[in-house]
């Protein structure tokens, strides 16, 4: 009997004991954490790009929450694994969505799944950023609440269609992937390239990013590349390695092209020779050293490189910067917004975001334009020696 | 559309279909030993090249000795999975080891996934590749088709290994004792055969086929830790065509697979390339409707 009692008087003693901290701790340590959650497939296929940005992202928040947060809130991120699950990752956003504490999401980075994500941002009414970049079907819903990081496709159409035009290429045959993104590029480097008189032929024949052979199309379309200048491989550096190698073994030798996402540190280890020659437009983050001491993003990518260096012993890449993009527009939004903002005030603070120099680009937005960046953005690389080498084409750096 | 164009086709399916019945004998050395079918099979091919560019990286060794090392490996990962998984639940019936099997798949594949998060071997969750085995020369040219060094070593060996597994089965007695175990268990038993041994043996050999498997088609194929679900899906595809059990079988079917599907592509215009993949699926749907012990297999057992 004695013992209950001791024990209901010390729960009672703890309550009032945990009550006291807890209101002393809001009046004292000061502010309400802003939250922002982050929905990554940080396990399945994609986990070594997943694993970058997560880096990237606990590297700068600790940064701004060290130099005291914003406005005295401290910046805290949730991470949440979606295993690279479409259905689990829209369970995710709307997991953050309803949690009203959560100011914003960050991803996801899986160009298949934004256009089942961004809807929901949109219909939760949640300010997202989006890794992966806008593609046409994204475009033309023109999503209200979704904001996007990296290089869209007709900045990279454009560009690469810049690289070309450079090198005198008047037919361009595009043996491209099912990935949005890389249908987007070459359509509208057709378009583009109309209006400039370069024939851009897209392949009849295609291939899946999850191929492992693409011999098949490249004995179909053989006979026909003769009658082009340059090759343009538009999918991703992995994918494109064994395109590369195949090509090699039936033994054409034309120029090859390719988009961004060969600007990769997989793409040289998985192509070696293969990709040898290869000329691609890409971000400017791998190749950190070659940019001129005028470009604005220089100082900024080589800061973070550092600080990637230093923490996880492995420097950032496009990817990688992607999250220091994400991170640091939320922080200058959320400072731009006042004082505990609603999500509302959020995004309208976003699409304020002016000049802000990134690691992906230099970042403009507003109520028309969520995706920012312009085609600056995209350094001409070409792949010598295993290694990324910045050229410079005269009046287009 | 000349014989020529055609032939090139056949020379590429070739090719993979090699790559496919090396897969396949892998299934079959264990079926015939036990009547289960591995679908870790994959999952070997994988770690072969798993471990290849592990002990190449992070170890430093040679080609050569990486890949010793690395088939040393996946046979003690084969001989692991019959101990600790197979063995226990064996007696519980075939299929419910094939569930196991198929667990343990699922298990093996997974498991470089958290490695994604330490910095120095985060590189064994990102695709990988590994170098030539002959890198003087690119490709021969036969008939007017190309065929890359690389892939004339995976045409050799799978036939280098169908001839000493052939021999191993038919003319030493310890392959008559590993396939009597599977065909009559209790005959065999008291012919003073221990069957589990038989089945450890079935694993060991699979488990090495896989794994020289992984490393000869990891130069031409980009490997990922999740590549070993889909070549085992391939490999079991050909078994079937083939017919159940059979190491001819297995041979045969892993060829024709691979032509068909380069077939498929080659000569079916537009559908053809884009869905790849598919087709491999369809050819497994059709053999099953119309003939169901496999091209060469016989009356199916009850």
């Amino acid at each position: 009997m004695k013992l209950l009692q001791i024990f209901k008087s010390t729960l009672v003693v703890l309550f009032i004991l945990v009550f006291i901290m807890g209101g002393l701790s809001v009046v004292f340590a000061g502010k309400a954490p802003y939250k922002i959650g982050v929905n990554l497939a940080l396990t399945g296929p994609i986990s070594g790009g997943t694993a970058a940005i997560k880096n990237g992202l606990m590297i700068e928040t600790d940064r701004i929450n060290n130099s005291g947060g914003i406005d005295g809130h401290q910046l805290e991120l949730i991470f949440e694994d979606s295993g690279l699950d479409i259905t689990k990752m829209a369970n995710i956003h709307r997991k953050f969505a309803r949690n009203k504490e959560i100011k914003a999401i960050i991803g996801p980075l899986f160009s298949t799944a934004t256009p089942t994500l961004t809807p929901i941002a949109d219909r939760e009414q949640i300010p997202e950023i989006v890794l992966c970049p806008s593609s046409p079907v994204e475009r033309s819903r023109k999503p209200k609440w979704a904001f996007y990081i990296a290089q869209g496709d007709p900045i990279v159409a454009a560009r690469s269609i810049d690289l070309i035009e450079a090198r005198g290429y008047k037919k361009i045959f595009a043996f491209y992937d099912q990935d949005p993104t890389y249908i987007g590029i070459v359509e509208n480097m057709k378009v583009l390239g109309g209006k400039k008189g370069i024939e851009v032929f897209l392949s009849k024949e295609k291939f899946s990013t999850q191929d492992t052979d693409m011999t098949p199309q490249i004995l179909k379309i053989k006979k026909q590349l003769k009658n082009y200048d340059a090759l343009y491989i538009g999918t991703n550096g992995a994918t494109g390695s064994i395109v590369a190698r195949n090509l090699i073994t039936q033994g054409i030798t034309m120029p090859i092209l390719a988009p961004h996402g060969w600007g990769f540190g997989f793409t040289l280890a998985m192509g070696k020779e293969a990709v040898e020659g290869v000329e691609l437009v890409s971000g400017k983050a791998c190749i950190t050293d070659e940019l001129d001491d005028s470009d604005p993003q220089k100082a900024v990518i080589v800061d973070f490189n550092k600080r990637m260096q230093a923490r996880f012993q492995q420097p950032g890449d496009q990817l990688a910067g992607h999250s220091y993009d994400a991170i640091w527009i939320l922080h200058h939004a959320l400072k731009r917004a006042g004082e505990n903002p609603s999500r509302s005030q959020l995004r309208d603070a976003i699409e304020k975001t002016k000049n802000f120099v990134g690691i992906t680009g230099v970042y403009n937005y507003s109520p028309s334009d969520h995706e920012g960046l312009t085609k600056e953005a995209l350094a001409f690389i070409k792949i010598q020696n295993n290694k990324f080498n910045r050229i410079k084409i005269p009046g287009l750096n | 559309m000349s014989i020529n164009y055609i032939l090139q086709f056949v020379f590429i399916g070739l090719s993979m279909g090699a790559i496919y019945a090396i897969i396949a004998l892998g299934y079959t050395t264990i079926f015939r030993a036990s009547n289960i079918v591995n679908f870790a099979q994959g999952e070997f091919v994988m770690l072969g090249g798993l471990f290849t560019h592990f002990f190449m990286v992070s170890c430093g060794f040679s080609y050569l000795f990486s890949g010793i090392l690395a088939v040393i490996f996946v046979i003690l990962v084969g001989i692991g999975l019959q101990l600790l998984i197979i063995r226990p639940v064996r007696k519980a019936g075939v299929l419910i080891s094939i569930m196991a099997t198929l667990g343990a798949s699922m298990v093996i594949s997974n498991v470089p996934v958290p490695l994604s998060s330490i910095p120095k071997l985060g590189y064994l969750s990102d695709p990988f590749t590994l170098p030539k085995l002959t890198a003087t020369f690119e490709a021969i040219e036969i008939a007017g088709a190309r065929i890359s060094s690389q892939r004339l070593w995976v045409i050799c060996i799978s036939l280098v290994l169908l001839g000493i597994l052939y021999y191993f089965s038919n003319y030493t007695r310890t392959g008559k004792a590993m396939e009597a175990s599977a065909s009559s268990p209790l005959a065999a038993q008291l012919a003073g055969i221990r069957i589990e041994k038989m089945v450890l043996y079935a694993f060991a050999i699979s488990a090495a086929i896989g794994a020289i498997g992984g490393i000869l088609i990891t130069p031409i194929f980009n490997m990922r830790y999740d590549s070993g679900m889909m070549l085992g899906l391939k490999g079991f595809v050909a078994c079937v065509l083939g017919g159940w059990g059979k190491t001819s079988g297995a041979v045969l079917g892993g060829f024709m697979l691979g032509i068909i599907e380069s077939l498929c592509v080659g000569l079916i215009p537009l559908f053809g390339s884009l869905y790849q993949q598919m087709w491999a699926f369809i050819i497994l749907i059709a053999i099953l409707y119309f003939r169901p012990m496999g091209i060469l297999g016989g009356e199916v057992e009850e």
